[in-house]
């Protein structure tokens, strides 16, 4: 059983938002866009722990559109399918359809702050129940961004004990009765040392006499101070979380192994007590990432959700966790005139083929591309460094902005398009004006064409048709020349594509002329070709010859798309 | 139940856990057995499953869900209840939805309660004779009762049979949360309950039907015993078990009623004969009077604590009250609800108002929850409670205000006019209202023999024991001068269930005279049953 969505209309500061869901996902989105909201959305239908008063609807529950209205009543929705369980089918008699979907609707009206609680088979057909009453075998654990593992481990002591006791085989728990009796005297015999230590009972000697003097009622009434009577099980009860390094004791972690401390009992006990053929859980965690070094937020998001049970929620601001989904699984929330919405739908699927070759690059880099407001792809590390140093020199400031450059290795723009687009993530990029050599026609009589590859690739990407080969020779000169790199540019550029002249060196050279003549030594196209050799290394080296007078013309082609990117980040 | 040890055949019928069958003789511990299975089943279940436990009426199914709870055991989500509310409340109310358009808040009616235009789409096979085949041809018919909010009482067998066949979503969830049916009676089944019970059999709960031939009474009423002579015969898929021994009456009761079915049954020789005749010189009315004395005395001869643990069965509801008319002793007659007129959820609604008037023990909650209130607000449901409870502590004069405000906050509206005349006669009318009290312990309970199905009496006084009542006769043309019986074998088993009630003395009564439905008074001619077989019954001479 899963969600398959959920729909929040006037909820908060969503208008009218339709977010789908996978077995495992991932929501991110900037702060106050509302993830914590929607989760809530979630645990009024289905969270055990908040009672039938937190579920109450409040003022600020109804959205406020841009306008100042406040809507006069709000609902969330949620579709499950493949409802399989048994207990879950049994208990919703009449709910489930033929094709395992069921449907939870929570209603709240502002007149009065009620609400109501509907379910059904399909969403003609809902049918107001009077309680939640579906929560014994279908329901969400929720753990909280602000998680204090000192008062988890007070509340849930008792609980974990218990669950240890059951897990015993017979053989342990005699063992541990009769540890327990042996301990029991031990108690007993240190209770009767604690009250004969001399001081101890000397404590009360003078109230009980002056408690003689007042009334001859007390002469038999003794007052002392004693350990009470502690028995073994309040012992117990007062055990608390300790932790030690290779035997010796030490203090309780710092934030990040608390953190971790708590998430694993968490999981721990979820596991234990989450009966799979009886009941659906669905479990959502808030930013899980807290204080945890980068690895050890890796580690956590795979563990997280390739060992919990069910499906999964997790909220995150951590790319080190992002690089643990698929594009697919990412529910990325946005403000779209003043309400919040899910980009695509969430949870869209963006994912082609391409992209599983594509996955042993799937890394921290591109995972920080899922957060940022804009994005400019390049095909090198080459763009990267001189793009990078180029928002310096002219004062852009890509954080602030947030921004993200990010390196295709190659071309293959389409996959990170796609992904981009399904996310609503704008872009834009730059690729170098490649025309090759393509041998056409049937074997033994084949013809040598000159394939416009960069021109096609920028075309295909704006959804345009794409140029034939010309016949040979032509160069990236021609196609200046005969007027199609201009028409192409003209074509693509409102859509964040932008075409090389020839390719990143030969452009720099344009622009940037007097910089690189006398660069290592060398005339303008000799520095051209030093530049292309190890391209990398080689354009840290010039960006250093640059220093703060790498300057290039404002409306100029090198800095068109980190322009465009900036100017979308800007409006998002 | 902890003192039920059970015998070697009631053991076996326990153990086996397969679909099957169990014949149990009148007497036979068979609800010790079925509480004992259901609780051996239920023990196994995860605690979101259960079983189904079917008994023919109310009483015998809240004796059965009261035995296997015994003890605070959990029967976890197991359903006790009758055929009807098993079809209505897990088939056709949560799943017809999933199939069909109905309206907002569906109610039960009979089909001669609905609206005539809706009663015109019925096909002109009658629905008591209508197999699975026909469904089709109910179909328009039943689709738009229930898109005018009508369930048709008649229909409900049909219908939870075309809805358990048709909805997946049906089928998922009886077999996510059953593992088992238990139909008790099953020689009364009818053809849908007896085709459910096939079905559920085939979504793989297992199936145990338990009944006797020897018992079916109600053919009258289109239920037949050869749905269970079906699961008997060999080859069906079910296991075939007999419980025999009678542990309930005398052995001398239970010889001679078997002797009634079988000419070659042994009968043990005794000494200590509990089955006897007394022949009035008279008719009904004699009896009674007749009873007045004989009951006293018989009870003291045979230790019976209280006048409750006695029951006069008759043939039929007028002998019932002739007899008690006469019989100058505490009674309690079970008659016919004095709403039979008044259609049926207003009729039920009042019964149970003026139930709860005069019974202590009852509350005004499982009203509430059938109502459907439980969508209602604190203060209209704290209303409505109040409302249902006035008319417990009214004055008698506000009877029928207390009564009318109750029942149209149930229905939702006001109660149809005839039936509010029902109501106002029923209340200006002490004995009517005596019906809604509970039956006090020192009252004689006179029934009919048909009422008296699975109850069980100390002593038994059997009346209506003529020629022409029991057994019935009929009159073919040409057969001039010759005795023919009408359904001679269900007349015998209606006689056998009424021998077999009594736990220690069986009277038998028959007289010279008798008075017929006309008000005529007949020649009495005793029955042909009486010395049937040779049995043998010990004439009372006082």
């Amino acid at each position: 059983m899963k969600i398959d969505y959920v729909e929040l209309k006037q909820y908060r500061n969503f208008a009218d938002a339709h977010i789908n869901f996978a077995k495992n996902s991932l929501v991110i989105g900037s702060n106050d866009v509302g993830k914590t909201n929607m989760l809530y959305a979630l645990r009024l239908l289905l969270d055990k722990s908040l009672s039938e008063a937190d579920i109450e609807p409040s003022a600020r529950d109804f959205h406020c559109a841009q306008d100042g209205k406040q809507a006069n009543s709000f609902s969330i929705r949620i579709a499950f399918s493949e409802v399989t369980q048994d207990a879950v089918l049994s208990q919703l008699k009449g709910f489930v359809s033929a094709t395992g979907h069921f449907f939870l609707e929570f209603r709240a009206y502002r007149a009065d702050h009620s609400y109501e609680i509907a379910a059904g088979h399909d969403l003609a057909s809902m049918q107001v129940i009077p309680s939640r009453f579906y929560l014994k075998y279908l329901h969400l654990k929720y753990i909280h961004s602000q998680r204090d593992l000192v008062r988890y481990i007070r509340s849930e002591k008792r609980h974990l004990l218990r669950l240890a006791q059951d897990a015993r085989d017979q053989v342990q728990a005699d063992a541990d009765a009769k540890q327990l009796h042996a301990l029991g005297e031990l108690l007993a015999s240190v209770n009767d040392g604690v009250k004969n230590l001399h001081y101890v009972a000397e404590a009360t000697k003078d109230l009980n006499n002056e408690l003689r003097a007042l009334s001859h009622h007390h002469a038999g009434y003794n007052v002392s101070l004693d350990t009470g009577a502690i028995d073994i099980q309040q012992f117990i009860e007062q055990l608390e979380l300790g932790a030690s390094t290779n035997g010796s004791r030490v203090m309780l972690g710092g934030d990040g192994r608390n953190n971790q401390i708590l998430l694993a009992l968490w999981k721990a006990k979820s596991v234990l007590e989450h009966d799979q053929e009886s009941e659906v859980v669905i479990y959502c965690v808030e930013e899980p990432e807290a204080h945890l070094h980068p690895h050890q937020q890796r580690k956590l998001a795979s563990y997280l959700i390739s060992a919990l049970p069910g499906q999964t929620i997790v909220t995150s601001h951590s790319p080190q966790i992002a690089a643990s989904y698929q594009p697919n699984s990412v529910v990325r929330l946005l403000r779209d005139n003043g309400a919040s919405r899910a980009a695509s739908h969430g949870c869209s699927n963006c994912i082609n083929r391409a992209w599983t070759g594509l996955g042993y690059r799937i890394s921290i880099l591109p995972a920080e591309a899922f957060f940022a407001s804009a994005v400019m792809l390049v095909e090198g590390p080459s763009e990267m460094l001189l793009y990078a140093a180029l928002a310096r020199a002219h004062g852009l400031d890509l954080d602030q902005y947030n921004v993200s450059l990010l390196s295709v290795d190659g071309v293959s723009f389409e996959v990170y398009k796609c992904v981009l687009d399904a996310l609503e993530i704008p872009w834009s990029m730059r690729t170098d004006n490649d025309i090759s050599n393509i041998l056409t026609g049937p074997q033994g009589s084949q013809m040598v064409w000159r394939h416009v590859a960069g021109m096609n690739r920028a075309l295909a990407l704006a959804g345009l048709p794409r140029q034939p080969h010309r016949p040979v020779p032509y160069d990236q000169a021609a196609s200046l020349a005969d007027g199609s790199w201009q028409a192409v540019s003209a074509a693509v550029e409102p859509l964040g594509i932008f075409l090389s002249q020839i390719d990143l060196e030969n452009d720099i050279a344009t622009e940037l002329p007097t910089l690189l003549t006398g660069f290592n030594g060398h005339a303008l196209p000799q520095a051209v070709a030093y530049l292309q050799g190890k391209k990398a290394i080689r354009m840290q080296e010039f960006i250093v010859h640059c220093g703060a007078s790498l300057r290039v013309p404002p409306g100029g082609h090198l800095l068109k798309p980190l322009i465009h990117c900036m100017n979308a980040a800007a409006k998002a | 139940m902890a003192t039920f040890t059970a015998s070697v055949e009631q053991d076996q019928a326990i153990q086996c856990l397969i679909n099957m069958v169990v014949v149990a003789r009148p007497g036979s511990g068979k609800t010790s057995v079925l509480s004992r299975k259901v609780r051996n089943l239920v023990s196994k279940l995860r605690p979101y499953q259960g079983i189904i436990a079917i008994s023919f009426t109310n009483k015998a199914s809240d004796e059965l869900e009261h035995r296997c709870k015994d003890g605070a055991f959990d029967v976890k989500h197991s359903f006790f209840g009758t055929i009807d509310e098993f079809c209505l409340r897990e088939i056709i109310f949560p799943f017809s939805r999933q199939l069909t358009r109905v309206a907002g808040e569906a109610k039960t009616a009979k089909i001669i309660e609905l609206p005539e235009p809706l009663m015109r789409m019925l096909p002109p096979t009658p629905i008591q004779n209508a197999t699975v085949v026909d469904t089709v041809a109910f179909l328009p018919f039943l689709s738009e009762a229930l898109a005018q909010g009508y369930i048709p009482l008649e229909a409900v067998g049909m219908l939870a049979h075309y809805v358990i066949n048709h909805s997946l979503a049906c089928q998922k969830y009886l077999r996510a949360r059953y593992r088992a049916v238990f139909i008790d009676e099953y020689q009364d089944s009818g053809y849908f309950q007896h085709q459910l019970f096939l079905k559920l059999k085939d979504l793989n709960l297992t199936a145990v039907a338990v009944g006797d031939g020897d018992q079916s009474i109600y053919a009258f009423a289109h239920k037949d015993p050869r749905y269970l002579l079906r699961l008997t015969a060999p080859g069906s898929g079910f296991a075939h078990f007999a419980i025999s021994t009678n542990f309930r009456s005398h052995p001398s009761i239970s010889d001679y009623a078997l002797r009634l079915l079988d000419p070659s049954q042994p009968v043990a020789p005794t000494n200590d004969n509990r089955v006897f005749i007394k022949t009035i010189d008279g008719d009904q009315r004699a009896i009674g009077a007749w009873l007045a004395t004989a009951v006293p005395h018989l009870m003291g001869h045979f230790q019976v604590a209280s006048a409750d643990r006695v029951a006069i069965l008759c043939r039929h509801q007028r002998s019932a009250r002739l007899i008690a008319d006469h019989l100058r002793l505490a009674y309690h007659l079970v008659e016919e609800s004095p709403f039979e007129s008044v259609p049926s959820t207003e009729a039920r609604i009042f019964s149970d108002l003026l139930r709860l008037r005069y019974d202590l023990q009852l509350t005004a909650e499982p009203h509430i929850e059938r109502a459907g209130a439980l969508k209602l607000s604190r203060i209209e449901r704290r209303a409505l409670r109040q409302a249902i409870l006035r008319c417990r502590t009214c004055e008698e004069g506000d009877l029928v205000s207390s009564v009318m405000d109750a029942a149209t906050r149930l229905l939702g509206q006001p109660p149809p006019s005839d039936a509010v005349m029902a109501l106002v006669s029923v209340c200006g009318d002490a004995t009517k209202l005596r019906w809604f009290r509970r039956p006090c312990h020192d009252a004689i309970h006179i029934m009919t023999l048909h009422k008296a199905k699975g109850l069980e009496f100390d002593l038994v006084f059997h009346a209506d024991l003529y020629d022409h009542v029991i057994p019935t006769r009929v009159y073919p043309p040409g057969t001039f001068g010759q005795v023919v019986f009408e359904n001679e074998k269900q007349c015998l088993n209606l006689h056998y269930v009424g021998v077999t009630r009594a736990i220690k003395a069986c009277v038998l009564m028959t007289s010279t005279l008798r008075i017929n439905r006309q008000g005529e008074v007949k020649s009495g001619a005793t029955s042909q049953f009486i010395g049937r077989n040779g049995a043998s019954a010990i004439p009372i001479s006082w």
